[in-house]
């Protein structure tokens, strides 16, 4: 099995004007038995929100990464142990960095998404808004991850509340996954049917369709950034937004896809 | 191979989230004259205001029900069709008739929204007298306090010269407002201003109000 992964992560055009950061935060790593992917939306609300998310992405991901090379789990509740236990940990960093600093936790306010993709098994921890979006065996795009928000439209958990890991929802199913998108709020609009909480197909298919066949992924991921940046996406959110978009390369061979020498 | 940035298309079937406002305003005998003037002016202003602002076309939503007798004088609207209405004075204050059927509409209004998937913003009820009830307000005035307590609405009271602070003071959680002489306009230019940074508001962002200097006081 063979993961390729691209991501970015930019500003949106309403932060620029008052020069406040970036507040979301992506990583991703690929073993060889799987790959593992992070997003969190730091809350305009929290002032250190953009340390937040990268701490809260950066711990996740080392714990998860830990976990898996020492075992990989063979039942959904091992799993859901497995992603809690990122999420705890992602939390006591919060709570850590909050005391250093002498600020109230709730600065570092973030959501927090976590994906985990093996030969047979699709592993999310899910908190605040965001979704994951799947494209299955059978060529299905479904959103097997939907955001979360309370009553009114501004309005979520993040990681920093106290009822945050309570409220930490899993998604574990052993299935086949050709590919998976990660996206922030800042997309949602633009690719996922607020009433039903469907992927819009056209906004996905032409990602899955790349992530399948060999690629260069970091060409690609600066040409993500570019796309996220531009004028067509620009005039309709001006939010922060990510996209991390995984997949299963059809057909593996490690020599053809090295990242420096790949095609385009 | 490479993506073609081009072929993504975007979802556009989504509605704006919205952010609802009930306009509660007393057109008794005793605002008649310059008062109902000056309000029916501000409400121009309102309209005027809002229309600034592209996304609070979009996504404000205005309803006005004056009393008494209590009329829908306007039902929920976006704020790019909103018309000012020309109000004029009759009658008594049944003020706490008018709070009930503005929380009942909020409530109705909610229950569309989640049947459309349309996501929205905490709702707002402002409420604009000179007078003082003339019928059972108590009944009102603990709904609005259950409900605010739940988050379910922002409910703001103003009182215009010779309003009965201590009873809206006993209606709304949050400190009533001597409205300074007849600055309607003022107002509705703080109410605009309000509305369209709630309607642009992130998650869990608190839209700091600003204080409604030049119109009002505690």
């Amino acid at each position: 099995m063979t993961w390729q992964v691209i991501g970015s992560s930019v500003q949106g055009s309403g932060h620029v004007p008052t020069s406040t950061p970036c507040q979301d935060a992506h990583v991703y790593r690929v073993r060889k038995d799987y790959a593992v992917a992070v997003v969190a939306d730091g809350l305009g609300s929290a002032g250190q929100s953009e340390k937040g998310a990268q701490l809260a992405v950066e711990t996740a991901l080392e714990e998860l990464d830990k976990a898996l090379l020492t075992m990989t789990p063979a039942a959904p509740e091992g799993w859901t142990e497995t992603l809690k236990a990122a999420f705890d940990l992602a939390r006591q960093e919060l709570e850590s960095v909050a005391e250093r600093s002498g600020l109230p936790l709730r600065e570092y306010g973030t959501t927090l998404i976590t994906l985990v993709l093996t030969s047979d098994w699709i592993a999310i921890g899910h908190l605040g808004d965001g979704a994951v979006v799947i494209l299955g065996d059978g060529d299905a795009v479904e959103t097997i991850s939907a955001p979360q928000h309370g009553e009114y439209a501004n309005e979520v958990i993040p990681l920093t509340a106290l009822d945050a890991l309570a409220s930490v929802r899993f998604t574990v199913r052993q299935q086949k996954t050709k590919a998976a998108a990660l996206l922030t709020d800042g997309l949602q609009s633009l690719s996922i049917n607020s009433a039903t909480n469907e992927p819009y197909v056209p906004f996905f298919a032409p990602f899955f369709a790349a992530i399948c066949g060999v690629i260069d992924t970091a060409d690609t991921s600066e040409q993500l950034t570019q796309f996220l940046l531009s004028e067509r996406i620009c005039e309709r959110t001006d939010d922060d937004k990510t996209l991390v978009v995984l997949g299963n390369v059809a057909s593996p061979s490690p020599c053809e896809r090295h990242e420096t020498t790949a095609p385009n | 191979m490479s993506i073609d940035f081009g072929r993504v298309e975007f979802d556009t079937s989504n509605p704006e989230p919205r952010c609802p406002c009930i306009l509660l305003l007393d057109t008794s005998g005793s605002m008649s004259g310059p008062p109902i003037q000056a309000l029916n002016a501000g409400l121009q202003t309102f309209k005027d205001e809002l229309n600034k602002d592209s996304l609070a076309m979009l996504r404000v939503e205005i309803a006005i029900i004056t009393f008494g007798p209590v009329a829908v004088k306007q039902d929920f609207v976006t704020a790019g069709q909103f018309a000012a209405p020309t109000l004029g004075t009759t009658g008594d204050t049944p003020m706490g008739e008018a709070i009930n059927l503005a929380l009942d509409k909020i409530t109705a209004r909610k229950q569309l929204y989640k049947q459309k998937g349309i996501s929205f913003y905490r709702p707002w009820v402002f409420l604009i007298t000179d007078g003082s009830p003339t019928d059972e307000w108590q009944t009102a005035a603990r709904r609005v306090h259950d409900a605010e307590s739940q988050k379910k609405v922002s409910f703001f009271a103003v009182g215009v010269a010779g309003a009965d602070m201590s009873t809206l003071a006993q209606i709304a959680s949050r400190q009533p407002l001597n409205l300074d002489g007849l600055k309607f306009r003022e107002m509705f230019e703080w109410l605009s201003t309000s509305l369209s940074s709630i309607s642009r508001s992130k998650p869990n962002e608190e839209v700091p109000l600003q204080t409604p200097l030049g119109w009002g006081k505690a």
